[in-house]
């Protein structure tokens, strides 16, 4: 007899299932429906990473088929990134190159480009464990999303609140306005701060404040702000000890303890703002 | 569970099998065709060990549901050589001291060989960007960066 050794997470624990191969969102959504045991899978990183560790599912289903899900458009005053778009995708489309150029140059700076030729974004955003970008940089761009189930079909929700297990992420939706987008990833995986912006004749517009890696689920602060370059970098200090005291005590792990994480949201917040003054 | 038919290229050559759905590609390569060049180490995506290609792009095969990859064309470090002749960037690996225990080896050279056909003039910094998920615990990496600018230059037709 052969005898094998695993540990606690081992792809030899990865229960059995049935799969669904579905090719349109409404046969997702039956899906999802039909029991609680039912999960969807994008790229499957994060999937499979969890059924190693145990979890298991009746059915599987796989989106690949789905094209509504990888579609990426511009409608005139938003751009609509399907949810299985992948990070790759993110890096390199004209579209989003063209409207978010600050979003496509990040986004080279996730992961390594094994992951980001399979993760996608959606996966990234309903996952969401504490250190991913993809929440942080949303919210960040004052990003929403669309979701369907099948009770209620689609319908527009805001990315601060979880995405319930019976809904299907269909896209991510950005305002195509002008818009910059910074972010500090330097202290990665135990603290990731994203700030964006409006921008509006040339001024500086509200302020929005993403901070990962810092909670279970990122967060974010916006400020009101209507200013030029010059007068936010003689600013940046005290927004960013607002920004730092306003946001809920980050949570201390291994990585970092919360006095530490809330003093260098305060600084990577003080250096994002001065940069994107000394940018305008 | 129902098992699903799986069709797909590897190496070239057409394979076709009934798999289980919770199977991985890595268990497929290695206990089902015997292409025991696809290594599992970390087993969760991070290491790269298990990197081989598909359709050209590199992929964990640890944590890619076999079920995945049908119809798509599957590389591995087997299927690199060519007529016998190891490829430039197995070359360079060999004669500028790439590895040591070798373990991690075929995972970095298929990510190389990937990079290396999309990127024909890349700079250390792309070049350790794409290493970035191949990790190795003997080298140090400055030799790895070395065989890859020059098995670069090789592929250019500059040794």
């Amino acid at each position: 007899m052969t005898m094998m050794l695993t540990g606690l997470r081992s792809r030899k624990h990865i229960a059995p299932f049935d799969l669904a191969w579905p090719t349109s969102v409404e046969e997702c959504c039956a899906w999802l429906a039909r029991s609680a045991r039912t999960a969807v899978m994008a790229g499957g990183l994060d999937l499979i990473d969890r059924m190693k560790t145990g979890e298991s599912f009746d059915t599987i289903v796989e989106l690949s088929g789905v094209a509504d899900l990888a579609a990426i458009h511009d409608t005139g005053h938003e751009l609509v990134i399907g949810a299985l778009t992948t990070h790759d995708l993110v890096t390199r489309h004209p579209a989003i190159g063209l409207q978010l150029p600050d979003f496509a140059r990040l986004w080279r700076q996730i992961a390594n480009p094994r992951v980001r030729y399979t993760g996608t974004i959606g996966g990234n955003l309903v996952s969401a464990l504490p250190h991913y970008d993809a929440l942080p940089a949303l919210l960040a761009l004052g990003g929403t999303a669309t979701i369907a189930t099948a009770a209620s079909g689609t319908q527009r929700i805001a990315l601060a609140e979880p995405i319930n297990d019976g809904a299907l992420l269909v896209d991510l939706r950005i305002p195509t306005s002008p818009r910059r987008l910074l972010a500090d990833r330097s202290l990665h995986p135990a603290l990731a701060v994203y700030l964006g912006t409006d921008i509006s004749d040339g001024r500086i517009g509200a302020l929005r404040i993403a901070v990962g890696g810092a909670y279970a689920r990122a967060r974010s602060v916006t400020i009101p702000y209507r200013g030029s370059g010059q007068s936010l970098g003689g600013d940046a200090a005290s927004i960013a000890q607002e920004v730092a005291a306003t946001l809920p005590a980050p949570r201390s792990d291994g990585l970092a303890t919360s006095v530490y994480r809330r003093r260098m949201i305060e600084v990577l917040t003080r250096r994002l703002l001065v940069r994107l003054g000394s940018e305008m | 569970m129902r098992t699903v038919p799986l069709e797909m290229t590897v190496n070239g050559v057409s394979r076709q099998c009934d798999i289980e759905p919770n199977v991985v590609l890595a268990d497929v390569l290695r206990d089902g065709f015997g292409l025991r060049g696809c290594k599992v180490a970390c087993d969760q995506a991070v290491c790269g060990a298990c990197t081989v290609l598909i359709d050209g792009r590199p992929v964990a095969a640890c944590s890619t549901f076999a079920f995945a990859t049908r119809g798509r064309s599957v590389e591995t470090i087997e299927g690199l050589a060519s007529d016998h002749v190891l490829h430039a960037v197995q070359t360079s690996f060999l004669e500028n001291y790439g590895f040591q225990c070798g373990f991690c080896t075929s995972g970095m050279i298929l990510s190389i060989v990937a990079l290396l056909r999309t990127h024909s003039t890349p700079d250390e910094t792309l070049i350790r960007d794409w290493l970035g998920g191949n990790i190795c615990r003997c080298t140090g990496y400055a030799q790895i960066v070395e065989a890859v600018q020059l098995a670069a230059a090789t592929m250019r037709g500059h040794p």
